[in-house]
């Protein structure tokens, strides 16, 4: 097989594949929230970001961040990813088990339900999360993000 | 199979086991500690050339797996251990061994120790590559990647600091510097790379059947990586430096009969230096020109040792091999330049790496081919280069194609092989010195769990596989057993949880 012909079939294999393959996107607005024992009221984008990598794992008063996901496959979770992480759930998913898989962190701890992690944000000193705007309730903190 | 390897994979299937029913990636029944696991299986076919395996025939010697134990002692300290197991052709075969094992202990955001066995940093993707389901491709690109070192890069046993400096509008910077040792197994890869750095006309002259690691003694790894995020949402640019210096004693094997015989006709030729030319024969002027290059190559008083000394084997018919203590002490300085940039579902990659190495090699018997008391040859400095462009991108939560082009030179100031084809007498071809790689992925996350992956390579050189793997010249014609083009294709099942 020559050069070019292989050259024109994987050429027709990709073209072939984009078109199998729409993209999609999409849904409601989210929001971070936190316990009650956090004193922050405004985070930057980037740090949001950085927080739910495991690259910023306190708070400025030194208390420790417990950070809580919604499954891949969510679709609250593929917007908040896409809104505050830039990267898809699987690149997500990928990152995190790439920490676990070199030794460098535990798995973020997360919640098959909305309800489920607002729960566990209200009940969890230091917690961080997010949820869809309809799910606010009295009992957890809801920041301020600057962009 | 021995009770370590029973006990292993009975752990792993009662684990994964565990996972399915629970599908879930903690365990707070086990008191705070998770625990996470991999397998992979997979199966090799080239048309030409066994890459680390006897993919001529298709194989199935082509696996991982590992299981790991995490725990945070404290808020700030965390103990882990993997174990870890693969086989790869001779590689590996499944031995269980200690793969990463730290205490972590994260002061500050800025400022990390980890002790112990640590996943070594290099590039993007050196610490994930043990694990399949990491990454797009099956094979990383070779030209960074070598497999031909995945056992010795995979892990540095010492002590390192790490931490994410911000940096405002300029993005942020992570570091991480490592420094200890590493291990380095006598059989495997390193023991077939060291067969192949023995010069092709040493094993001519001296007919060497066979070089064998004894023991290998690294006095330090080091390896300093830092990576900007830059303010280009999706773009990393990264740098590492690392190195190793390492001394290696093996026992070469020559085949006395063979020098015998070539040590008794350069003592029926010496009567024919000094000749005039025009007084021999066309026949004759041959065997002075044979004469003149054997001289040249400083082995005159090497065969008169071996005509006076070794009689008692001429003629015993086969190979009469005799060993020979040889050192190796090699020095390596890499520097690797990367860059990704990820946009949505798409994922661009490029790297560079280049290796200095300053290599020596010492010998008693060869002192008079290299002209030194010792036998020491000072192998010129000289740098391996190898750099690819990639892509990803993923259609589906499903399914991921992957492209990638890959070259690397074992010397980049001889890309088209002239030098080392001459050094090697000619005993290999001029495709060892580059290896250029053509790969089209595909990948298919069955569910969370489960990733199945088939890839095709395109391949023109040969610098990457071993020789030993490659070891019968076809029809006696030395070198014959390598073709220059080659495909290789792959596919690969992984469970992880």
């Amino acid at each position: 097989m020559n050069f070019n012909k292989i050259t024109g079939l994987v050429t027709a294999f990709i073209v072939g594949i984009f078109l199998l393959f729409p993209c999609t996107g999409g849904a409601d607005d989210v929001v971070i929230i936190t316990n009650k024992s956090v004193s922050a009221d405004t985070l930057k984008e980037e740090d949001v970001k950085n927080i739910f990598i495991g690259k910023i794992t306190s708070w400025n008063d030194n208390q420790k961040i417990n950070f809580a996901t919604l499954p891949n496959g969510d679709e609250i979770h593929r917007t908040f990813l896409k809104k505050f992480i830039k990267r898809t759930p699987e690149q997500y998913s990928r990152y995190w088990k790439k920490q676990i898989f070199t030794g460098k962190s535990r798995i973020p701890r997360s919640f098959q339900t909305e309800k489920g992690l607002l729960e566990y944000v209200a009940s969890t000193k230091g917690a961080i999360g997010y949820v869809s705007t309809g799910q606010i309730t009295d009992d957890i903190k809801v920041l301020t993000i600057q962009f | 199979m021995n009770i370590m390897k029973k006990f292993f994979l009975v752990m792993i299937i009662v684990l994964f086991g565990l996972a399915n029913q629970v599908q879930a990636m903690e365990f707070d029944d086990l008191g705070g500690i998770e625990v996470h696991g991999f397998i992979s299986q997979g199966y090799l076919l080239s048309d030409e050339n066994n890459f680390f395996a006897d993919t001529e025939k298709g194989t199935t010697q082509f696996n991982e797996m590992g299981i790991n134990f995490s725990s945070d002692v404290t808020e700030k300290l965390r103990l882990g251990v993997q174990f870890f197991a693969r086989d790869m052709g001779t590689i590996g075969n499944n031995d269980v061994v200690l793969d990463w094992a730290i205490a972590d202990y994260r002061w500050r955001d800025w400022l990390g120790v980890r002790a112990g066995n640590m996943k070594w940093v290099n590039g993007l993707y050196n610490e994930s590559r043990d694990v399949d389901m990491l990454r797009t491709p099956i094979f990383l690109p070779q030209g960074v990647y070598n497999e031909a070192w995945r056992e010795t890069s995979a892990l540095i046993q010492g002590a390192g600091m790490y931490g994410e400096l911000p940096a405002n509008k300029v993005g942020s910077f992570s570091y991480d510097m490592q420094y200890g040792s590493m291990s380095m197994p006598v059989t495997g890869g390193p023991a077939k790379l060291l067969k192949d750095q023995v010069p092709g006309g040493l094993k001519k002259y001296y007919h060497i059947t066979d070089v064998e690691l004894e023991s290998v003694n690294v006095d330090e790894t080091f390896a300093d990586a830092v990576k900007w995020n830059t303010p280009l949402e999706g773009l990393v640019i990264g740098g590492t430096y690392w190195g190793y210096d390492f001394k290696a004693a093996a026992n070469t094997y020559i085949d006395l009969n063979a020098l015998k015989s070539d040590a008794v006709a350069y003592q029926q030729l010496v009567p024919l230096r000094g000749v005039p030319a025009a007084l021999l024969t066309p026949t004759q002027q041959a065997y002075q020109a044979a004469l003149t290059q054997l001289d040249a190559a400083g082995l005159g008083a090497f065969y008169t040792d071996v005509n006076n000394n070794t009689a008692s084997t001429v003629g015993l018919g086969g190979t009469v091999t005799q060993t020979y203590p040889t050192l190796f002490r090699v020095k390596a300085r890499t520097l690797t330049g990367s860059m990704e940039y990820t946009w949505s579902n798409l994922v661009l990659a490029a790297e560079y790496m280049q290796t200095t190495y300053n290599v020596d090699i010492q010998n008693t018997i060869w002192k008079d081919y290299y002209r030194t008391p010792d036998g020491m040859l000072n192998v010129p400095e000289f740098d391996a280069v190898g750099y690819y462009g990639s892509l990803s991108y993923r259609f589906t939560y499903w399914f991921e194609l992957g492209l990638y082009y890959s070259e690397y030179y074992r010397n980049k100031d001889d890309k088209d092989g002239e030098t080392r084809y001459i050094n090697y007498g000619g005993l290999e071809p001029k495709h060892r010195a580059w290896s250029k790689d053509y790969c089209m992925t595909t990948r298919f996350d069955i569910n969370e769990n489960w990733v199945l992956k088939l890839e095709g390579h395109v391949m023109n050189g040969t610098a990457v596989i071993y020789g030993a793997d490659n070891p019968d010249p076809i029809g006696g014609v030395a070198g014959s057993q390598y073709e220059e083009d080659w495909y290789l294709g792959a596919a690969k099942v992984t469970y992880s949880f």
